[in-house]
């Protein structure tokens, strides 16, 4: 399990995976009565399948990887590569197959451009709750309410329900939370991906400011020029294994040379 | 267990706003706003009361207190199992993407459940009292026990539900045609006996009546709100017992299954 928002302290933050793997079980998500029928309840609950259809899948395979203070790291790879998935146990999210994971630090991850939001609630109602699932007080987020609203340039939208969000909308309000929780360790999968030139562009000049302060990123982007521009590390995953780590040029490289 | 229960106390703050953006939810939109969680049960109880105390002429008297104290409780369980049971598969975009304790989703809508029961318990249960007249006293102190039972019976079948429909969507429709049949099992309706001593059902079936655990729970509120007394002392103690252990046994079974919740939800 991954720690409370609480446990900020013993010294500054950082993740280590140690021989981490991670095996999805494809085939059998959707469950009713007739697979019940078909296979045991023990089957259904993934245990040793007993003749059941399910497939293994190796999202992660033996991934060691050491995340320090400071450390800007890029994570490059294909489609179905396994980066969404890395960023998912980096979270906490998705906890490994096998392995080990240790972590000391809050974390705001984005993942896909979003933050879980609630589709019923309003702007603001979402903001505390991001907020909230953080760790942070109350207190501290109503000061920062105007700020994200207009950074995020939705000032007329607070209390719009959003379930009525475009998804540019959507995507500026949870970047620009997460950016603002203060966390020790940001994780942002795709974040740029949507959005037209200019919110881009804002977007990417708060990241880079945010650089300075935050104690750990992790970058997931198709965007090798912003990887090479705002991270001094990379790794390089291909079917679920880092095949490549090092300095940002070569990794990206060896990347270019796969295809 | 104990790393579960540390990691979900830290979550606290969420789950206060969990509860309140629930209630919230619930009734925004509509003209008469909370009004509704007094007027629901009032509605309900007033089909019922009709039904059984006019057409089918069920004899005993305050039948709407009776009701109340009967009622108001279970409405709280069963609204709470059917709102527990889809909570995980309903939040499957926000348990995607932020690493928080799962237990919290069912932990929410049973919270926020509970708050609507205590506000119509008390405003209602205090206006019948006024109006038909209730033998109100001090047995009314077993009242919080029965509270603190309900909610872990509550707790512990509803987290159990909603990781289990996680693996087993039928489990939603099971729960929906398993309710009412469970109300009917119930002495919700129509009491076993009348504080006259009549026995509305016949004596010798009261055993299995009392095999239902909910059976003793109900019985911490039907006795001090109808009765007016203490309730039997084998009762209270079947009810903790049977309380503690459903709790426990939930909180079991979703905490064996929780990390794997977010692969299949």
């Amino acid at each position: 399990m991954s720690s409370a928002p609480e446990s900020k302290n013993t010294g500054p933050p950082s993740i280590v995976l140690d021989d981490v793997s991670l095996r999805f079980l494809v085939g059998r998500k959707s469950s009713s009565l007739k697979s019940l029928a078909l296979g045991s309840i023990s089957g259904l609950l993934g245990r040793k399948g007993q003749g059941s259809s399910a497939q293994e899948m190796w999202s992660l395979k033996n991934v060691d990887l050491k995340i320090q203070h400071g450390d800007r790291l890029g994570v490059i790879g294909r489609n179905g590569a396994g980066k969404t998935t890395l960023m998912r146990v980096l979270a906490g999210i998705y906890s490994p197959t096998m392995g080990r994971v240790s972590k000391k630090g809050s974390v705001a991850p984005v993942l896909q451009i979003g933050l879980g939001f609630n589709p019923e609630l309003t702007g603001v109602e979402n903001v505390y709750l991001a907020a909230a699932i953080a760790g942070l007080h109350r207190g501290a987020v109503s000061e920062k309410l105007d700020s994200i609203f207009e950074f995020a340039g939705l000032e007329d939208y607070r209390e719009l329900p959003v379930k009525f969000y475009s998804t540019g909308m959507h995507a500026r309000l949870a970047l620009t939370v997460a950016t603002e929780l203060e966390t020790e360790i940001l994780l942002l999968d795709e974040v740029f991906a949507v959005g037209d030139i200019h919110w881009v562009r804002k977007a990417i000049e708060r990241v880079e400011a945010l650089i300075e302060r935050v104690g750990i990123l992790v970058l997931v982007s198709h965007d090798l020029g912003l990887i090479s521009r705002v991270c001094n590390r990379a790794i390089l995953l291909e079917e679920g294994e880092i095949i490549a780590s090092g300095p940002v040029d070569e990794v990206i490289d060896r990347y270019t040379e796969l295809s | 267990m104990l790393e579960r229960i540390r990691f979900l106390v830290g979550y606290r703050e969420l789950l206060r706003l969990l509860i309140t953006q629930e209630l919230a939810l619930r009734y925004r939109h509509t003209v008469l706003g909370f009004l509704w969680s007094l007027l629901n049960p009032v509605i309900t109880m007033a089909i019922l009361a009709i039904v059984f105390h006019f057409i089918i002429r069920l004899d005993m008297r305050s039948y709407t207190i009776f009701l109340l104290s009967s009622l108001l409780p279970w409405l709280f369980f069963a609204n709470t199992l059917t709102d527990c049971s889809v909570s995980i598969i309903q939040k499957r975009d926000l348990i995607s993407r932020q690493p928080i304790p799962k237990l919290i989703l069912p932990l929410a809508v049973t919270g926020s459940n509970f708050v609507n029961l205590l506000l119509s318990f008390t405003v209602l249960v205090s206006v019948a009292g006024v109006i038909v007249g209730s033998p109100f006293g001090i047995s009314m102190l077993y009242l919080p026990l029965g509270f603190a039972c309900l909610l872990a019976l509550a707790i512990g079948l509803g987290a159990a539900l909603a990781a289990a429909t996680v693996y087993l969507r039928d489990i939603q429709q099971i729960v929906g045609v398993l309710l009412p049949a469970w109300m009917y099992a119930t002495p919700i309706l129509y009491p076993l006996e009348t504080p006259s001593g009549q026995f509305i059902v016949p004596e010798e079936f009261h055993f299995f009546f009392k095999l239902n655990p909910v059976y003793s729970v109900l019985q911490l509120f039907v006795r001090p709100v109808y009765w007016g007394t203490a309730p039997l002392l084998s009762d209270t103690l079947t009810a903790i017992a049977v309380s503690l252990i459903v709790l426990l046994a939930g909180l079991a079974f979703f905490w064996w299954r929780e990390d794997d919740l977010v692969f299949r939800a």
